[in-house]
């Protein structure tokens, strides 16, 4: 599922630590003990909500920030207290921040000039990275006269270009449209393993997060909530807001019944059914279940072990329908089949033991 | 390895120079002109003020000679009328092109443009002039209809280019929802788009009336004995320095002063102050 | 589409509906009335002016249709109120501007109290020329606080004359012109995109090379026309050139001396031509620095790159 390969190229960075990070902002902790450590070579996205403080974390390694609290470390060098000038990072911002009043070319090469390398070997480098990115036809466009996609190339070529040991990227396909941003995921992918970079990725579409990175961190008011590959966190979210960030859409609230170790048996609105246990549970106690739509198996009515529904709306997604389901009790079912259902038909829903996720229901 | 959590205060030490700059010059800005207005205040108030760091005693008979020398009253209720007259149909004319200048696009619009640029581009002496030659020959010079005339002349640009942006930055979708929902264009108009706009014209009208307010070249010009504002009325009388008291014309000063200044808190409270100057785009 | 197609198609295809006649956009008539006023009380009395300026008067009639442009540059003293006024507009231009753009480019940022800072800047603003001139009478005179703090401070022995000369004129229009030029550019610095910056410093650029090579270059726009509307403000000087100035001498500036010939000499023609001539003046130094501008400006526009 996600691309485990790793990059051909020796990658220029050894290890970025981020240690205890923490960012206040007018006494509200945007930032709350961040640590993370990352290996050369790995694409690691920061998934969250806005307002989550992961483009803090982000304007943090930067450096266009300065933490209350932690430390930045650059192959075990601390250079927390760098200016983001001599660091030496690459950048992607949401909106670009292309240079309005230079050429293509000179915005690409920017970071070379100011480095005061030799012309003639700036022209090739930035020749060389607009190849990359395939604008090579462009470069003596403003940055006015590109499209989203184009203005986007030359954002990436522009980070890529000083042969940076990390790049950084702020929601850097929110602007464009969706199928640019299919196609722009791809081109990140391949610049990341092709020229061994080690990525920071920060996203609020856990759709990205998962096909890009080698590694999700997921936050949640400043604070990890869950970090791991997107294997795991998609097959084994720890928390609920975890499961319902990454797509687990039917939350059925329930009363906890028996626990047999990792089982659990669950009952609401006179259903009985059958679940995984996440976190601590107490027999009695109330608890969250929670499947995906594409778990939830629709079959004929009066199969058992079933819970007895009533289409009610269909909608065609492309490969498949997605369907909405009254079980009654005002309890909505959301199931994603192949199968054709027209409304009004009564079925039943299978909800597999195995991919369904109780977890206790949160204080929060 | 244990790197212990600490604070760091690395870059925070950092002595910001620009904002010490900034202050510096606000201090002189506040020494010069705070010096300049407390001075015209304390004259005002002086008995006399010779050599001395303060005046020699304070008296508010300079105010009660104003009133009777200088016609204050006349002056002040002439001014009054001249600043809201212009301020009243500079918006009723320009308010209509502002907003047709932000939504539509037509074939002389370049020129119309350039045509409501010039007057704040040229020196109100440079068409002053002519202008009060002309109103000469409309027997129009010398009276407050004269002096309104061709004060309107820069009011009406300032008012089309403030207000222009404001309009643009309206929703277009709003004025097309009231016409899908069956209001005139009239009505789409005054019911929408002027309440929506008010906060902008209020402001564009402080900023007109403020300006007239200033202005000192037209009404000079085309002014007369009973279309004196109060700007021209305190040229005169410094004009004619050894004839008054200088206590008289301080006077006339703080009074001058207090009306623009109550003025502009007025207009501060609505407008932001980087408004207060025309943003001239494109 | 090849041309037998075209025509079939003509031919098949339903009438089109008969295109709405091309009328008048109603909604231009809603700039009808500004447009009216600016024609006949600014371009008509320029024209008017123009054709007087022509007109000589008086003892130039003689002179032919030019008579009046030839008093004004055949006299000396006429001839040198051109020099007076650019002395005094050039540099109070370049003064102001080059005060405010530190200020400006600081202030994008804020600092603890923006708000009031920016409104103190506006007081000389709303005060206006001839308000700033008369209370230097009293405070930059013999006997004022500025010459009584320079003699406290035994900077000077005897009082500084500030008054009545060059001197005077250009204080006053460096105080009263300063705040327009401050919050121009002020305006012009906060719309600069804080993420150039950003993006600037993570590709290594120093202070200094974020100054030179982003916000300068971004801002040179905003400060052509700051400093075009300084010149047009600064150019007209009149009142202070008179209350605070020698106007007799060394700030006998060209609006004085246009407004001498109409209303002292009753010189309408020359009064006319005088004024001509600085708009022609003001309108070719102005119209120099804003195409500049313009070539600057128009590759920058944009929507995506703001």
């Amino acid at each position: 599922m996600s691309p485990s390969s790793r990059a051909t190229v020796t990658p220029k960075l050894k290890s970025l630590r981020v240690r205890e990070l923490t960012k206040r902002f007018a006494d509200a902790a945007a930032v709350r003990g961040f640590d993370l450590e990352v290996s050369g070579g790995e694409f690691i996205s920061l998934l969250g909500p806005s307002g989550c403080g992961k483009t803090t974390t982000l304007n943090c390694v930067a450096g266009l920030l300065e933490p209350d609290e932690g430390a930045i470390e650059i192959d075990g060098r601390d250079i927390t207290p760098f200016p983001p000038e001599r660091r030496g990072f690459g950048m992607v911002f949401q909106n670009y921040a292309l240079f309005p009043h230079l050429d293509v070319s000179r915005n690409v090469g920017f970071g070379l000039e100011v480095r005061g390398i030799a012309h003639s070997e700036i022209g090739r480098r930035v020749a060389r990275a607009l190849e990359l990115v395939q604008l090579g036809g462009l470069a003596k466009r403003y940055p006015a006269q590109l499209s989203g996609g184009q203005q986007q190339r030359v954002a990436l070529a522009r980070a890529i270009v000083t042969e940076p040991p990390l790049i950084l990227m702020d929601e850097p396909l929110s602007n464009l449209d969706a199928k640019l941003r299919l196609e722009m995921r791809l081109e990140i992918r391949r610049l990341h393993q092709s020229l061994g970079l080690t990525t920071l990725y920060v996203t609020h579409d856990q759709e990205e997060a998962l096909s890009l990175a080698d590694r999700v961190v997921l936050m949640r008011e400043g604070v990890v909530e869950q970090a791991g590959t997107p294997e795991e966190l998609y097959a084994q979210p720890r928390s609920l807001y975890v499961a319902n960030f990454l797509g687990y859409r039917n939350l059925v609230p329930v009363e906890v019944g028996e626990i047999r170790g990792d089982t659990v048996s669950v009952a609401a609105n006179g259903f009985l059914f059958t679940g995984t246990r996440r976190g601590t549970l107490a027999e009695g106690g109330a608890a969250v279940a929670t499947i995906r739509p594409k778990d939830v198996q629709v079959v004929a009515a009066g199969s058992p072990g079933c819970i007895a529904a009533a289409i009610e709306l269909a909608e065609f997604v492309g490969d498949g329908f997605e369907l909405s389901a009254d079980a009654g009790s005002g309890q909505r079912f959301i199931a994603r089949t192949t199968d054709r259902w027209a409304v009004g038909d009564h079925v039943a829903l299978r909800l597999p033991p195995e991919r369904l996720l109780v977890f206790p229901s949160e204080v929060r | 390895m244990s790197v212990a959590v600490r604070r760091l205060p690395v870059r925070r030490g950092e002595i910001d120079r620009g904002a010490i700059f900034v202050y510096a010059a606000v201090a002189v800005l506040v020494l010069v002109v705070g010096g300049i207005l407390v001075s015209v205040v304390l004259d005002a108030f002086a008995t006399s003020w010779f050599g001395g760091w303060l005046p020699d005693g304070f008296t508010d008979r300079w105010f009660r000679a104003a009133i009777t020398d200088f016609d204050l009253p006349q002056i002040l209720v002439a001014t009054a009328f001249i600043t809201l007259a212009v301020a009243a149909i500079g918006l009723l004319v320009g308010v209509p092109a502002a907003y047709v200048l932000a939504r539509r696009r037509f074939r002389v619009k370049g020129v119309v443009q350039v045509l409501l640029l010039l007057p704040l581009l040229l020196p109100p002496i440079t068409y002053g002039i002519p202008l009060a030659t002309m109103l000469y020959e409309f027997r129009l010079a010398g009276t407050a209809a004269g002096v309104i005339v061709a004060n309107l002349v820069p009011a009406l640009p300032l008012v089309v280019l403030l207000l222009t942006p404001f309009f643009e930055q309206i929703d277009p979708n709003l004025e097309r929802a009231a016409r899908v929902l069956g209001a005139s264009p009239l009505r789409v108009f005054t019911r929408v788009l002027v309440p929506l706009a008010a906060p902008g014209v209020l402001a564009a009208a402080l900023i007109v009336i403020v300006r007239a307010l200033a202005l000192f070249e037209l009404t000079f010009l085309t002014s007369g004995a009973d279309s004196t504002t109060l700007v021209v009325a305190l040229y005169y009388a410094a004009f004619a320095p050894g004839i008054r008291p200088s206590q008289q014309i301080d006077a006339m000063a703080v009074v001058y002063m207090a009306t623009s200044l109550v003025l502009l808190l007025a207009a501060l409270r609505f407008v932001n102050p980087t408004n207060m100057v025309v943003r001239v785009r494109r | 589409m090849s041309a037998p197609a075209a025509r079939r198609e003509a031919v098949d295809s339903p009438p089109a509906p008969t295109r709405r006649r091309r009328r008048l956009d109603p909604a231009l008539l809603f700039i009808a009335p500004a447009v009216a006023l600016v024609l006949a009380l600014f371009v008509y009395p320029f024209v008017y002016g123009l054709i007087l300026s022509f007109q000589p008067y008086g003892e130039h009639e003689a002179d032919g249709a030019l008579g009046s442009y030839l008093a004004f540059f055949g006299d000396p003293r006429e001839r040198l109120s051109i020099w007076n006024t650019l002395r005094l507009a050039v540099p109070a231009t370049v003064i102001d501007v080059g005060l405010a753009l530190p200020l400006a480019y600081r202030l994008r940022r804020p600092v603890p109290g923006q708000r009031v800072i920016t409104a103190l800047f506006v007081i000389p603003l709303t005060l206006g020329t001839v308000l700033i001139a008369e209370g230097m009478l009293q405070f930059f005179g013999p006997a004022g606080w500025v010459n009584k703090t320079l003699i406290a401070f035994g900077l000077v022995q005897q009082p500084v004359q500030f008054l009545h000369n060059y001197l005077g004129t250009l204080i006053s229009l460096l105080i009263s012109d300063f705040p327009a030029v401050f919050l121009l550019l002020l305006g012009y610095a906060s719309s600069i995109d804080p993420a150039l910056d950003r993006a600037a410093r993570v590709l290594g650029a120093s202070w200094w090379q974020r100054t030179w090579r982003v916000t300068l270059p971004m801002l040179a726009p905003g400060i052509a026309v700051a400093a075009a509307l300084s010149f047009v403000a600064t150019f007209s000087v009149f009142p202070s050139a008179v209350l605070v100035g020698n106007p007799a001498g060394e700030t006998r500036v060209i609006a004085f001396a246009a407004w001498q010939a109409a209303y002292e000499r009753y010189d309408y023609s020359e009064g006319s031509a005088i004024a001509i001539v600085m708009g022609a003046i003001e309108l070719a130094l102005v119209g120099a620095a804003l195409s500049l501008r313009a070539g600057g400006y128009r590759r920058m526009r944009t929507e995506g790159a703001r």
